[in-house]
């Protein structure tokens, strides 16, 4: 069971609570004290307030980037149709984009996604083009003489590892980025016991560092034992306090009675801090993306209560393997996502955080843009979009490549090789959320490989610093 | 000559040092005067954890107790009433039933006139040595004499005459010198030698594993020093947690069979039963319910239930975890749930064959092939940028024979001249070795050409191999070896296999992998070389022999010794079956267990489930070890990594859920719900201390503390009504680190 609270600060916090320990009511100390100081952080709430919230959307699978983003006319559509054939989608089924890349070419967005169209047009989303896991710069000659290449190219475990680990070159990653980013920043930036790594779902490897962790929530809040909160269960659950503050001398009993209490100790914190928060915007209720998007932005509205002035939330969204599909689009994934980040950013705007709340996505790989009949297969480079009110919106960042068959960065099938790597990427997340540049080598140790980040962002995706 | 003098002074003391490498349990008699009593150190007993054989934990070697049969002996009784406890007549071997049998010295004048001689009877096997007290020192301090080894006859020993006063003693030790669970005069009584771990006429299986079975045998063997040892079966705790270890949760009728033939007998019988497969099992409910992927668990779940070769189950499911696959990362096999099914029978039907036969089904598995990518791995081309696929290649020697590092034969990591560890293969390894897994096709009647693919159940037959689109050449692989070229596919692949079954690492690399899933997350440096030199074998016994090494794990002191040394947590999901067999769980319809049950939610609740590990890197790492308490001293807790917030929150409510309602079967049909037998509590419900014993009883005899038992029968005597009493207990136990943790 890996250690919840580890700031130094939380750490002395817990202390002082443990000492007002009183048979069974540990807990109840525990929250009133949480409550103390969420009102203590109240006072500093506004509009100005230092807090930040980055929301990761996992599109488990590898989502068919290329028909998510793709050229929407003219030669560059013809280009694009050519490559995909029968996954191709007409002009008519995509969104242009009201400006053009450098080259000329118009991109557009899957008809399925126009709050996402809509919100790029207002400046308030941005697209990442042809990214993916990189261990150094690459081009197809380096691979050619044999350059280090990320492990397990292709394959989704060890893509979707890397992409939460930021270490391409290790299969057995034990820490991820975000992990990593929290052993930093929780420190000064979260007060209360729960951690400022919130996942849909449970423990995972990107929020996991050397000592902070996740905890794990669902579209309801924390799941509690069910026996807990009803008070005709209270001498039941004064026995089950007893059996975890006994004594064991067996370490591994002990260490599970101290895990089980504190699972207990933080759901009770965690559900107690949203207990009295009150968000008015709607939520579609069958949308499985939505669901979590409202309890993320109720866990926003209680960061006073939970004393986290940085949070990070991990959803995935299953369903983007379309190996026997046109793509995402086609099952409608596309269209739940764009409906639910609609749906969040108006929550957001009714908190008052626009400004302070970043959504990206990440997916494991791109897709092969060629067709094995039905659907497409395992690729590398896709493209990716960032939303949010401190985005530098309206703009295409990296190099969005050429489609055609057999072209530069083609390494066969329409396997594209990324021109933006993962860490490129993430280090302008990083970097927005307050890691300083001397720090970065903790959470993103290839990026030096990349940019030296003492010059600032890299590809600048926020408007704000 | 001797005038055997009963001086002594009923102290004994007991103390544990290592000298050499030698573990001693020395015995100190006291010559001379009772008034040197205040003088001795404190009385203190105990036995060390290495050594004697002793499954039933009373302190007493069972070797020594059975010699015995007629009486109870107990460690701290003196049951001759000839000064000296049980317990002390265990360590010096004397006579617990004979009051003129007791560990004492002689002295008598030497024949000089001017010395002393001092005596004891040396018995085989055990050493000992002449002690004096040291006034300066106030310590007893080890004569000029060495050890000496008892060999039968009278030792004597001359001490100088002229001193003032000295008070002498005789120290007796044991000692286990080969560290394989049974000290040097148990070895000397049963003919075996105390210099090797595998030195009966068994070959290949561990002493220990011999003697057990010796003892719970058919009674009166002959011993080394004429007694008969008379048969000694196990008591309903130790069978229960030997059950533990080789099942899926102890049934009645298997416990019985335990307490009547013995662990070796039992086990014996489970090594030689035919084998039940997964495959037909699921056969029979998939052509009635068409196919989706909970067919797989539940025709797991089945087998798991009511299979009668229990211990292959459960090591199959070991094996599992092991060569992972997985549902999450392959389609084809999640979509067909036989292709699942047939995969798994490969440990089902391997189990207790040998490693080399596994290794080799699972490479040429189609479902293998897809999982790790090595199907349709071609030859490189380097114009259009391919080269082999490295990911069986890579995980076949990181996860399924050797790992990343050199090891000992104890399993320690080897460190070079520089103090570092020696990896045992790079990346050019990997790559090397990338070459030798190209050219696997589909197989079967209807894979007529390379890239064929075949559709449904054909998808079952082992992969074949194709010449044309295997890399020819040299390839330098792991080891240092050398595979030549030239050679069919088949040749470098077989090749291959066959160096990573030979490799040095394979053996102990895999025995704790084994043991942490049978017995405990630690074992020790010894343990783990006892079921190496098992999985190695002797003379021309091939390596990776499960049926010796499962007696190797399985019959091992650290497995039968109570306590601390086989801790590990429960897999949450083997925690389920447990109830589920020791509760007898059953919808009063069918035949307890015979239909076959799933849970949409299990994987979720329990963050495991066979065959859905999130990667090859199956659920936990054997090496995890949560921080905190556990970390900071070195401990290995695989099970800790899946024992996450939410997932120890949403495990008791499945469980408690189970209890106080019902176990839904996947398609929750009203008829299907299962309950655990509770109503055979409803007798004891009245007494909240009976009831409590009564669930201890058959859920995990022993297992609980007086602390734990007080702090749920008080809570029990809240209430009188005896359904809540019933399923508060059964649920605050399961859920109570004694039963969660065993020991």
């Amino acid at each position: 069971m890996k250690e919840i609270n580890q700031s130094k600060t939380r750490r002395a916090f817990l202390k002082q609570s443990a000492t007002l320990r009183v048979g069974g009511s540990a807990l109840l100390s525990s929250v009133c004290n949480l409550r103390m100081m969420g009102q203590l952080a109240a006072q500093n709430a506004g509009e100005d307030e230092d807090y930040r919230a980055l929301v990761c959307l996992f599109l488990d699978g590898g989502n068919d980037s290329y028909n998510m983003l793709a050229p929407a006319e003219g030669a560059g559509h013809d280009e694009y149709v050519l490559a995909r054939g029968n996954l191709s989608y007409a002009t008519s089924e995509l969104l242009p984009f009201s400006n053009t890349l450098p080259d000329g070419r118009r991109l557009g967005l899957h008809e399925s996604m126009p709050s996402l169209k809509a919100m790029y047009e207002a400046g308030d989303a941005a697209m990442i083009a042809n990214v993916g896991t990189l261990i150094r710069p690459t081009t197809v000659s380096d691979i050619q003489n044999g350059v280090a290449l990320p492990q397990g190219l292709f394959s989704h475990a060890d893509q979707s590892q890397h992409w939460q680990s930021g270490l391409p070159q290790d299969r057995s990653a034990v820490t991820g980025w975000a992990g990593r980013m929290a052993d930093i920043l929780q420190e000064t930036a979260v007060t209360g016991q729960v951690s400022m790594n919130l996942s849909f779902s449970g423990l995972n490897l990107l929020q996991s560092g050397e000592s902070a962790t996740s905890f794990g929530i669902d579209g309801n809040g924390a799941r509690q034992l069910d026996l807990w909160e009803n008070v005709s269960n209270a001498q039941t659950r004064a026995a089950m306090e007893s059996l975890w503050g006994a004594e064991y001398d067996n370490v591994f009993r002990r260490a599970f009675a101290g895990a089980k209490s504190e699972a207990v100790g933080l759901t009770s914190v965690y559900n107690n801090a949203l207990s009295a928060v009150e968000l008015n915007s709607v939520f579609s209720p069958q949308n499985s993306v939505s669901i979590n998007l409202r309890q993320t932005a109720r866990s926003i509205a209680a960061r006073a209560e939970l004393g986290a002035k940085r949070q990070t939330f991990f959803i995935e969204v299953k369903g983007f393997d379309t190996h026997a599909m046109k793509s995402a689009a086609s099952s409608g994934n596309l269209a739940l996502i764009d409906t639910a980040i609609a749906e969040f950013f108006a929550a957001i705007e009714e908190l008052g955080l626009k400004d302070k709340v970043t959504l990206f996505t990440a997916s494991d790989f791109g897709r092969t843009l060629s067709s094995n009949g039905t659907g497409s297969d395992h690729a590398w480079g896709g493209n990716q979009f960032i939303v949010g009110g401190a985005v530098a919106g309206k703009q295409v960042f990296g190099e969005y490549p050429e489609l055609a068959p057999g072209s530069a960065l083609d390494l066969g099938r329409g396997r594209l090789l990324p021109t933006t790597s993962v860490d490129e990427y993430l280090a302008d997340l990083a970097l927005w959320m307050g890691v300083s540049p001397t720090d970065m080598g903790l959470v993103l140790p290839n990026l030096t490989n990349f940019h030296d980040v003492n010059d600032g962002p890299r590809l600048g995706l926020f408007s704000q610093a | 000559m001797s005038q055997w003098k009963r001086i002594f002074l009923g102290v004994m003391v007991v103390t544990f040092t290592m000298m050499g490498s030698l573990t001693k349990s020395f015995l100190n008699a006291i010559a001379f005067k009772p008034m040197i009593r205040p003088l001795l150190p404190l009385l203190f007993l105990g036995v060390s954890a290495m050594g004697q054989i002793d499954s039933d934990g009373d302190g007493l070697s069972d070797l020594w107790s059975a010699q015995y049969p007629e009486a109870v002996l107990t460690g701290g009784v003196d049951s001759d009433g000839d000064g000296l406890s049980d317990l002390e007549e265990s360590l010096a071997l004397t006579d617990p039933t004979n009051p003129e049998s007791y560990f004492r010295a002689g002295i008598e004048p030497a024949e000089d006139n001017v010395d002393v001689t001092l005596s004891v009877q040396g018995l085989p096997g055990q050493l000992y040595e002449l002690q004096y007290w040291n006034l300066e020192d106030e310590a007893w301090t080890g004569s000029e004499h060495s050890v000496i080894q008892g060999d039968g006859s009278l030792i004597e020993l001359n001490v100088s005459g002229d001193a003032s006063v000295r008070f002498y003693r005789f120290a007796v030790s044991s000692v286990d010198s080969d560290q394989d669970g049974l000290l040097a005069w148990e070895e000397e009584l049963l003919g075996f030698s105390d210099s090797s771990v595998t030195s009966s006429t068994v070959s290949g299986v561990p002493d220990y594993a011999v003697a057990l079975q010796v003892l719970e045998g058919s009674g009166s063997v002959l011993l080394a020093n004429g007694n008969f040892l008379q048969k000694s079966l196990p008591s309903r705790e130790e069978a229960f947690r030997f059950l533990q270890q080789a099942t899926f949760g102890p049934t009645e009728e298997e416990i019985s069979e335990v307490m009547e033939i013995g662990m070796s007998g039992w086990l014996n019988h489970q090594l030689n039963h035919e084998t039940m497969t997964l495959t037909r099992n699921h056969w029979s409910r998939a052509s009635s319910s068409g196919v989706n992927s909970f067919l797989w668990t539940m025709g797991w779940l089945r087998a798991a239930m009511v299979a009668p070769d229990h211990f292959r189950q459960k090591f199959g499911y070991a094996l599992s975890q092991i060569f992972v696959n997985s549902n999450l990362g392959n389609d084809e096999m999640r979509n067909n749930p036989f292709l699942a099914a047939d995969y798994y029978d490969i440990f089902l039907e391997h189990s207790f064959a040998s490693y080399g036969d596994v290794l080799e089904e699972v490479t040429f598995s189609v479902q293998m092939g897809q999982y790790l990518s090595h199907l349709f791995n071609q030859k490189a081309d380097p114009e259009i940028g391919r080269f082999p696929d490295e990911n069986f290649a890579r995980e076949i020697m990181q996860l399924f024979s050797i790992g990343l590092v050199e090891l000992e034969p104890n399993g320690a990591v080897k460190l070079d001249g520089d103090g570092q560890v020696i990896p045992t293969y790079d990346q050019t390894t990997v790559t090397e070795m990338a070459k030798i897994f190209t050219g696997f096709g589909h197989g079967g009647p209807r894979a007529l050409f390379f890239e064929a693919g075949v559709s449904g159940n054909d998808k079952r037959f082992p992969m074949k191999l194709y010449d044309d689109f295997h890399e020819p050449g040299e390839k330098h692989i792991v080891g240092g070896v050398t595979i030549p070229a030239g050679q069919t596919a088949m040749e470098d692949v077989m090749q291959t296999l066959e160096v990573l079954e030979n490799h040095s690492n394979t053996a102990p690399f895999m025995a704790r992998l084994l043991i942490q899933r049978l017995v405990t997350s630690n074992p020790s440096p010894e343990y783990i070389r006892r079921v190496s030199s098992a999985w190695v074998g002797e003379g021309d016994q091939a390596p990776g022999d499960f049926k010796r090494v499962a007696r190797a794990i399985l019959l091992d002191p650290e497995a039968r010794e109570t306590g601390k040394a086989r801790t590990r947590l429960q897999e949450p999901f083997l925690r389920f079956l447990h109830l589920f067999r020791t509760l007898e769980a059953s919808n009063g319809q069918m035949v307890r267990g015979t239909h076959p049950v799933s849970f949409a939610t299990a994987l979720a609740d329990f963050g495991q489930l066979p065959m859905w590990a999130p990667s090859v890197f199956n659920f936990y790492s054997p090496d995890f070890s949560p921080q905190g308490e556990l970390r900071d001293a070195g401990l290995f807790a695989p099970e800790f990594e899946i024992a996450t917030t939410d997932r120890l929150i949403r495990t008791d409510n499945f469980l408690r859920s189970s209890i106080f309602r019902w176990i839904t079967p996947f398609g929750s049909k009203v008829e299907e719900r299962l309950f655990y037998d509770l109503d055979q509590f409803l007798p004891v419900a009245s007494d909240p201390q009976a009831l409590v014993e009564a669930i201890e009883n058959k859920i995990a005899p022993g297992a609980f503390s007086e602390q734990t038992k007080t702090i749920v029968v008080s809570l029990l005597e809240q209430r009188v009504d005896p359904d809540w009493r019933i399923k508060t207990g059964v649920h605050l136990l399961i859920e109570s680190p004694d039963f969660v943790v065993t020991e």
